[in-house]
């Protein structure tokens, strides 16, 4: 199967999974069926190590197309909402939590922009690598909206209730070094260096798995 | 401006304000320290975007008042009664679905520590105390402080500060993220005040309602029931935005 809005690839035993819609690689709606066969058919047959999650160019994601992903959920309502989600959510949510129960570490390269739905991407990895000047926040409150898959549930448990408040409800964004004063990201690298000194913090861990004895 | 036992209400622009009003110390006279269903009158209004706790004058409250607490517990059967109600009120105070800060100056002992320790965020004065001095009296927190308190900055800190009674200072509790912001102590009403402004102008309630709710179930669900349920508040906001766009 060939994907068009995501690039895959496994190198030195490390998994690539590359947001690919430059410039700013907004997640569309062709994005979330993808990320829905790459966690399907893909990814458990692969054989990989380690995983990042980065965006192609200079940014990570601008996250979802919000007046796309509301006409999305009006023609895919279900009759008995609440009781019953629209099928395409739920699917991304799935998704999302196949990359959070991965047997391997996960990592989101972040540089440029990181808003919405690709800052919830970057939660349900296991650590987060950002660049110097990236630009992070859920901006969901200034559409009427909130964070949809994961967010409001992810920020708390990783920077207590008073921070997860202040940043969703006002929706404003926030510096590289605000996210690694608070917890959100755990280093932060030079622009251009991200992918290099991520992949060198993958490979680390891979290799402290294998037993010094072992030839 | 209502008043209710120790308590007295003032709306502010959206915000609500709550003052624990028994001044100098305001001393909550009993477990009970407000009627719930007074103060779900209070909060009726939908328009109201969040609430501010604080105490009247110079101190947040300097806790129960022992005299009487000690009077109330010669009868087992009230005593419980009385703590139940309080825990009861504490839950609600920590399960609203609005913002709810803790403007915290003087001092902040006790059943007072376990009002602020509700609030989701807390904001001190730099000449702020706190302690939970019950152990001094041979008793313990009762209304949820030794959960709350382990909670939120681990079992080991919490078990130092409850055992041992003692007083931390304003630089003490931020550096223990016991609060989360400290401001000199003749600028906190206004901080505190300007805080939630800044944070919940040109935010419609039902967006603030909902991710205050979703983020409530982060701490009590389980994790994927939380996602779940974070899906259908966000899907019920999708569609009334839809529906404002058309009006």
């Amino acid at each position: 199967m060939l994907l068009k809005t995501i690039d895959w690839k496994i190198e030195n035993d490390i998994g690539h999974l590359v947001l690919c819609q430059p410039p700013a690689n907004t997640m569309s709606r062709h994005f979330f069926e993808e990320m829905s066969i790459l966690t399907r058919d893909i990814l458990p047959r692969a054989d990989f190590k380690a995983l990042i999650i980065y965006g192609k160019g200079r940014h990570f994601s601008s996250g979802a197309d919000h007046y796309d992903l509301r006409n999305r959920i009006m023609e895919n309502m279900p009759a008995d909402f609440p009781h019953e989600l629209p099928g395409f959510l739920k699917e991304t949510t799935r998704s999302f939590l196949f990359i959070e129960n991965l047997p391997v570490p996960t990592f989101a390269a972040i540089r440029g922009t990181c808003f919405g739905s690709a800052l919830e991407l970057a939660l349900h990895c296991r650590f987060r690598i950002c660049a110097e000047g990236t630009v992070l926040g859920f901006p969901e409150s200034s559409f009427g909206l909130m964070p949809g898959c994961g967010g409001s549930v992810k920020l708390p448990a990783i920077t207590g209730l008073a921070k997860a408040i202040e940043l969703i409800v006002s929706g404003r964004n926030f510096s590289a070094a605000e996210a690694y004063e608070w917890g959100i990201v755990h280093k932060i690298v030079h622009r251009r260096s991200l992918l290099e000194e991520t992949v060198d913090l993958a490979k680390t861990m891979i290799h402290k798995h294998v037993p010094e004895w072992n030839p | 401006m209502k008043q209710h036992k120790v308590i007295a209400w003032e709306r502010n622009g959206d915000i609500g304000v709550l003052s624990i009003d028994n001044p100098p110390g305001n001393l909550l006279e009993e477990p009970e320290f407000m009627d719930r269903k007074w103060l779900e009158e209070c909060l009726e209004d939908k328009s109201l975007k969040a609430m501010l706790i604080k105490g009247t004058g110079r101190h947040f409250s300097a806790g129960a008042d022992m005299k009487l607490l000690k009077k109330l517990a010669q009868d087992e059967s009230v005593m419980m009664k009385e703590m139940a109600a309080g825990k009861d009120l504490i839950r609600f105070i920590e399960q609203m679905d609005i913002p709810v800060v803790a403007s915290v100056s003087g001092v902040c002992f006790g059943a007072g520590l376990e009002i602020a320790l509700a609030c989701p965020i807390r904001i001190c004065s730099d000449n702020a105390l706190f302690a939970f001095p019950e152990t001094n009296y041979g008793i313990m927190p009762g209304l949820g402080g030794t959960v709350m308190l382990s909670k939120l900055i681990g079992p080991g800190k919490a078990a130092e500060i409850i055992l041992s009674g003692d007083i931390l200072n304003a630089q003490q509790a931020l550096k223990l993220r016991l609060v989360d912001y400290c401001v000199p102590a003749n600028e906190i009403s206004d901080f505190s005040l300007g805080y939630l402004e800044k944070l919940t102008s040109g935010r419609n309630t039902e967006v603030i309602r909902s991710v205050m709710r979703s983020l409530h179930n982060a701490q009590t669900l389980p994790f994927e029931k939380a996602l779940e349920e974070e899906t259908k508040l966000f899907c019920t906001l999708a569609v009334k935005s839809m529906q404002n766009e058309e009006e």
